[in-house]
């Protein structure tokens, strides 16, 4: 093969082809639509619509809202107050190696009961966002943010986990007297209160989920929300989901099966490259990690209403000196702790029940039943199913072993887009997915594979994230070239976001397969060397 | 479209080449009335980018209508959106963006009445190009063969790298996505096209 460089390649384009010239009448008609445009919106009328989704003003009340509501079902104020105490030692070991313990005690105990802490900050987001063309990165998004008052936490609320992929909480919420302020888009001060007056406040929330089924049920009886300004005002009788066909694991998940394990499991990557702290927890020595993180502006997947997560910029995971498990986890942004997940009065490998996961709906309720359309199948039905040889593992990472093979005739979910005059929301439709889930004790991995014909674009081409379609600030992949299984030569795209999935993805005769989970880089590289068809 | 002389222009150098030269700015002052609200000046605007608006459209969509369909849709979302253009990036790259995303989303919309809207599959089933009867020199066929082979989002880096000499960074602002991906798809698509002109063809022989 001659090598040509680009001027030799651009000649050859420009010769081959050139633009067609605009259809008849074309300038006219723009002309017109200009003109009828610049008469019909008025530049001021139009200012807000033209803003990033997330920088709206009817978007950021929204979020806004949520902050509050969020901070209406929590009861315990933690101002200043820190209950991880830090010892003046030295550290004693390594990030890597408190990491390692970590995902070794993960993968080793099979159940946990503890009392779920879940906590988090209020935050002002003071936006004057008229010149705004596009959409914030993270930084930038972070720079103009602060931490209003302390994390506010939930009360303690039972939790059992089991590895097998059961988890149930208990959750009894009250209400506090929170203050909000903010400032909208347009530069008008906000003030949300929440108070017990006019907050009736669910009397429990409860929620389980099975990982082995794909089902998940939530029940909260009657709540009422009634600001006594009259802002706005929501009630509800009750609220009941009861949800089958759920994927086993992204990027098709809408629960997260692992309760409150998700954030420390997340941060790994970035963990391994922190500082450690030794520190006690409840009065057990503990060690503290703790790390930078890049911050992302990530919108919500599953849901057309648009709600804002402004990650962290920083990480500190608190593990049990002698068995590595994971007690707690804190975000911070710019030094003040943003969001909290603790679990107090920990025991592991205790005696649970099916009781522990049973929620029945009161008589007369009348659930939301949703089906995600995951179903379980036979690994060697999948092929005739699905019309295609799909990809399991020829070797699963070690320690981790095939528990669910599922597949969805079709399957969807919505996302925001951001497009340069709004937002729109559409559809990402998906057919003849196959999703296998493997388990390691609470470390999982989920193997897809899914035709390409149909499926958003963009999505393809970063799958495990809305932030390609709407805009925001993403980690760049990694471009891997594999050198053994079915791919061998293929070059796949690797991330490892600071607090979400480590994942892999790769296109090949039109089909997008996919490896995400509890595993390291090199880990997910030698996952998707080992990746063979279904015969 | 050759209606330029309203509009002032700036040359400015901005580091990168390009195959049409130096990226041409259009003036403050044609740029202010247009974020005022003139449709007369914000339609010389497009004027002048004219062509390499068409060219990324064409080069995206493949097809003449659907240019003019994308090109109408990117220009009022432009006009809409111009108050709130900060001049961080150059008018035309903040264009190309618009476009790139209409033409996109145009394809998007085509699933299912038209299965090559998708990127990536063959051009067999999918609409064809008008062929020019002067561009029957094979090479040029195969050319165009191989760009239509490419997925959208590969031709675009195409045009936006090769042909109008943009960087990465840039590319990828005005594509979406990282800086990576642009790389990667780029790398790709460059392979293929250079295969083709790489290639030994029987002379006068189609392919």
């Amino acid at each position: 093969m001659n090598e040509h460089d680009d001027t030799t390649l651009r000649a050859a384009l420009e010769a081959a082809e050139q633009p067609p010239a605009h259809g008849a009448g074309y300038r006219e008609t723009l002309l017109t639509s200009l003109r009828e445009e610049a008469a019909r919106l008025p530049r001021s009328v139009t200012r807000d619509n033209r803003r990033p989704w997330f920088l709206r003003r009817d978007v950021l009340m929204a979020a806004a809202a949520t902050v509050a509501v969020a901070a209406a079902v929590t009861v315990i104020a933690l101002v200043g107050r820190e209950t991880v105490r830090e010892a003046v030692n030295p550290p004693s070991a390594e990030a890597a190696e408190v990491v390692a313990k970590a995902r070794r005690s993960l993968a080793s105990f099979e159940t946990v009961r503890a009392e779920l802490v879940w906590g988090q900050a209020t935050v002002n987001w003071p936006f004057d966002s008229s010149n705004l063309t596009g959409p914030l990165t993270g930084e930038e998004l972070r720079d103009q943010m602060s931490v209003q008052g302390s994390v506010e936490l939930t009360q303690p609320r039972t939790v059992v986990i089991t590895a097998d992929g059961r988890w149930s909480w208990f959750n009894v919420p009250s209400g506090k007297i929170v203050q909000y302020d903010t400032t909208a888009a347009d530069g008008t001060p906000t003030r949300i209160y929440v108070k017990p007056d006019f907050w009736t406040p669910p009397t429990r929330i409860e929620e389980t989920v099975d990982w082995r089924t794909g089902s998940s049920r939530i029940y909260q009886p009657s709540y009422h929300w009634s600001p006594p300004d009259g802002t706005s005002s929501e009630s509800a009788e009750y609220t009941a989901y009861d949800d089958v066909g759920y994927a086993p694991g992204p990027p098709d998940t809408y629960v997260e099966w692992r309760g409150p394990f998700p954030m420390p499991l997340a941060a790994w990557a970035a963990l391994e490259r922190g500082g450690v702290t030794d520190t006690t927890f409840e009065g057990r020595p503990t060690l503290t990690v703790t790390a930078d993180v890049t911050p992302i502006l990530m919108p919500t997947k599953g849901t057309d209403q648009a709600t804002l997560y402004v990650q962290a910029d920083s990480v500190a995971l608190t593990v049990d000196a002698a068995t590595g498990f994971p007690l707690r986890t804190v975000l911070y942004l710019k030094g003040d702790p943003v969001e909290l997940y603790e679990l107090r009065h920990l025991k592991l490998d205790g005696p649970v029940s099916p009781q522990d996961f049973t929620l029945e709906f009161p008589a007369g309720v009348d659930a939301d039943r949703t089906d995600w359309g995951f179903r379980e199948v036979t690994l060697s039905r999948a092929p005739a199913l699905l019309g295609y040889s799909p990809f399991k593992l020829d070797q699963p990472p070690e320690g981790y072993g095939l528990e669910r093979v599922t597949v969805a005739a079709r399957n969807s979910w919505f996302c925001q887009v951001v497009t340069p005059d709004g937002v729109e929301t559409r559809p990402l439709a998906f057919h003849d997915v196959f999703s296998l889930g493997y388990r390691r004790g609470f470390l999982h991995v989920t193997v897809t594979t899914r035709p390409t014909d149909g499926v958003d674009a963009a999505w393809l081409e970063y799958p495990f994230s809305d932030m390609a379609l709407c805009g925001g600030s993403i980690e760049e992949p990694e471009a891997v070239q594999l050198t053994d299984g079915a791919f061998a030569g293929a070059t796949a795209h690797l991330v490892l976001p600071p607090l979400g999935t480590p994942a892999l993805w790769l296109e090949k005769n039109g089909l997008l397969v996919t490896v995400a989970g509890d595993l390291s880089r090199d880990e997910l590289v030698r996952t998707a060397e080992s990746l063979e068809p279904v015969d | 479209m050759s209606n330029v002389t309203a509009v002032e222009i700036v040359r400015q150098e901005r580091g990168t080449r390009s195959a049409h030269g130096d990226r041409d700015e259009v003036d403050d002052r044609t740029l202010e009335r247009a974020r005022r609200g003139d449709a007369d000046a914000f339609a010389s605007i497009l004027d002048h980018y004219d062509h390499r608006l068409r060219a990324l459209a064409f080069r995206v969509l493949r097809d003449r209508d659907a240019m003019d369909d994308a090109l109408q849709e990117a220009a009022i979302k432009a006009f809409r959106a111009l108050p709130g253009f900060r001049g961080d990036a150059a008018v035309g790259t903040w264009l190309y963006r618009i476009t790139y995303t209409t033409c996109v989303n145009q394809l998007r919309h085509r699933h299912g009445q038209d299965e090559d809207a998708r990127p990536g599959t063959s051009s067999a089933a999918g609409p064809a190009f008008e062929v020019d009867p002067a561009d029957i020199v094979a090479a040029r066929l195969d050319l165009r063969g191989a760009l239509q082979r490419l997925s959208p989002i590969q031709r675009a880096a195409v045009f936006l790298v090769v042909q109008e000499g943009y960087d990465l960074e840039t590319a990828g602002s005005i594509l979406g996505v990282p800086t990576g991906t642009v790389a990667s798809r780029l790398s790709n698509a460059r392979a293929a096209l250079r295969r083709v002109l790489d290639e030994p063809r029987n002379d006068g022989e189609e392919r």
